[in-house]
């Protein structure tokens, strides 16, 4: 929740309800605490493809592989490098720093490895309509954003909400 | 009414819209029971609230299309006011979307991109007439990838460069490929080998390369390179991604090398026989970041009508291997190359072999290196003598990388190392040199 407020920052009157609807709410305490956001894999809900394991997922994310069983071509959605799911990729999938990664989309176009490269959606909710709209589509959100639309895929068989589940956001210090 | 004007009256008349709307849509809504629920609601809020934004700014909701290409969504990095210093995820501050110039039409997406480098070097002794220290213009590379559909892709990169006084275009890649699938493409046009991972690596990219210089093995033909680096044919390839990890396969057949290392038979072939070449790689699913492979090329040299030296063909054997690792901010790659040359008029084999072992450590912009770099070559033979590429050299470099914008980098290097010359006598003789060589290279 903390790490989506940023988002409203270019928009000052929009927070308006926002921090009317904070102030009423009671102050948290550890016992009412909402569970951390982890960063989920979503695609279209039609999409019937198997849930990945953590290594086919950074083979999709990474345009290793770049179609889907059906036949049909892998339409990435990507993140900014500044998100909360961007960095949570390159920490726990990529093992990459941001100039690596950037140097990795730039180096696959350069060679002809892909045809073009992806685009990027700022904000979590319209990643979740954009894929919501695509039979082709995979993308990272925030647990928080997802709504109906999207398949929230399983990673390694876990689910987001299990224990263990591999892409937790780390809250910056 | 000027621009500012308009968007200030289309900021008010959008905040009042939907200010009113956000106001219509609390009265109704019910106190949340618990924080959870009021959390949500929020979220709920928000996402209207970004909707109708949207709605009122561009007249279509969030992700009007996932496609990555013109028609994105309207939430994708290309906006209309790329500088909005407000915006916390502003093109500027992103990855990749704000590289190359992107286009759409239809079924047509284009994507431009630009290369560039400029440098200084000071070498100790000069190398032939050249002073000690000379400015250089090293090259301005056009690439542009055309996707049309899903699975035809074409791709040309054409290069300026300079050779000695002049400047030169050449159109260095020019090939389009259709996509079964992930297992198998099909490739027709002007490419790079698969000789050398670093050539298929970086192509004429000095910005992706750490290094100023190629290594030897990877020096282009003009450049005193002995290995092809490019070829014109039909190549077949793909990829397997499998639970050990992923393989890589790529087999192509190509015009092959002209008469002298210098002549890249781009256009034509001077004979009927062919070049081969394959390559393999393979990347395990356990140890992200490594890449192992390796491949080779056969070819027949065509002779040189008029030449007792070179009146037949010469058979070309290549070999290569290569380990690669890079992993957070580490980067490695070694790689080593056997030549040989049978020359079936001198009735002689020549065994050549190069390699070399570089590594980096990205600290935040700056990145440290070194290289060394060897080239052990059997002097004498009649195809590579010619450009005086068949003699011994070594080199050891260390260097830093400063990626002082996401685009651009600046690199300093030193050099230390010892060739063979062959002088106008004949003679050969072994000199210790040194070099300073600094270079900007950028992209967009």
């Amino acid at each position: 929740m903390i790490s989506r407020l940023p988002s409203l920052g270019a928009r000052p009157w929009a927070t308006t309800p926002v921090l009317a609807a904070l102030f009423a709410t009671p102050a948290w305490t550890g016992d009412g605490a909402a569970p951390a956001p982890v960063v989920v894999v979503i695609v279209h809900k039609e999409n019937k493809v198997a849930d990945p394991t953590f290594k086919e997922l950074r083979a999709l994310l990474l345009l290793d592989r770049q179609f889907w069983p059906d036949g049909s071509r892998v339409v990435l959605i990507r993140r900014p490098t500044t998100s909360a799911e961007e960095k949570t990729l390159l920490r726990e999938l990529y093992s990459m720093t941001e100039d690596k990664l950037r140097k990795y989309w730039t180096g696959r176009l350069f060679r002809g490895e892909i045809p073009a490269l992806p685009s990027i959606v700022r904000a979590g909710p319209a990643a979740v309509a954009a894929v919501s709209k695509d039979r082709q589509a995979i993308s990272v959100v925030l647990s928080t954003d997802v709504e109906d639309g999207v398949r929230t895929l399983s990673i390694d068989g876990k689910r987001p909400e299990d224990k263990g589940y591999p892409l937790a956001v780390k809250e910056a210090k | 009414m000027s621009y500012r004007m308009s968007r200030i009256a289309t900021f008010a008349a959008a905040s009042a819209w939907i200010g009113a709307h956000s106001l219509r849509a609390e009265e109704p809504a019910p106190a949340p029971a618990g924080v959870e629920e009021r959390l949500k609601d929020l979220e709920r809020r928000n996402r209207e609230l970004e909707s109708r934004l949207q709605a009122v700014e561009g007249g279509e909701g969030p992700g009007a299309s996932a496609r990555p290409a013109g028609d994105a969504p309207e939430d994708a990095e290309h906006p209309e006011d790329p500088e909005d210093p407000e915006d916390p995820a502003s093109p500027a501050e992103d990855g990749v979307s704000d590289s190359g110039l992107s286009a759409r039409y239809g079924q047509l997406q284009l994507t431009l991109q630009i290369f560039g480098d400029v440098g200084f070097s000071y070498r100790n002794p000069p190398r032939g007439d050249d002073a000690h220290a000379s400015f250089f213009f090293g090259s301005l590379g056009l690439l542009t990838s055309a996707q049309i559909g899903e699975r035809f892709q074409a791709l040309s990169e054409t290069l300026i460069e300079s050779e000695e006084e002049e400047v030169e275009v050449d159109q260095e890649r020019l090939w389009a490929r259709w996509v079964f699938s992930d297992f198998l493409y099909a490739k027709l046009g002007i490419e790079h080998t698969n000789v050398s991972r670093w050539n298929r690596l970086y192509n004429h990219g000095k910005w992706l390369e750490t290094s100023i210089q190629r290594p030897f093995l990877a020096r282009f033909e003009h450049h005193e390179g002995f290995v092809p680096m490019h070829y014109a044919g039909v190549e077949l390839g793909g990829r397997r991604v499998t639970a050990l990890g992923t393989l890589e396969y790529v087999g192509a057949v190509s015009n092959g090398r002209g008469p002298t290392p210098g002549e890249r038979q781009l256009t034509g072939d001077l004979n009927d026989s062919k070049a081969f070449e394959s390559s393999l790689s393979f990347l395990p699913a356990d140890l992200a970041g490594l890449r192992v492979g390796g491949g080779c090329r056969f070819d027949e040299i065509p002779g040189i009508d008029g030449d007792p030296a070179r009146k037949h063909s010469i058979l070309e054997l290549i070999g290569n291997a290569y380990v690669e690792y890079r992993n957070g901010a580490l980067e490695t790659l070694a790689e080593m190359t056997f030549l040989q040359n049978d020359d079936r008029t001198g009735g002689r084999t020549f065994d050549h072999f190069s390699a070399y072992i570089q590594v980096g450590y990205q600290v935040g912009s700056w990145t440290p290196y070194t290289r060394f770099d060897v080239r052990e070559m059997e002097r004498g033979d009649p195809y590579l003598s010619e450009e005086d590429v068949d003699l011994d050299r070594w080199e050891q470099i260390i260097g830093v990388r400063h990626d002082f914008y996401e685009h651009a980098a600046v690199k300093i290097e030193l050099g230390v190392g010892r060739e063979e010359r062959r002088r106008d006598s004949g003679a050969i003789s072994r000199d210790v040199y040194w070099t300073i060589g600094t270079q900007l290279a950028w992209f967009f």
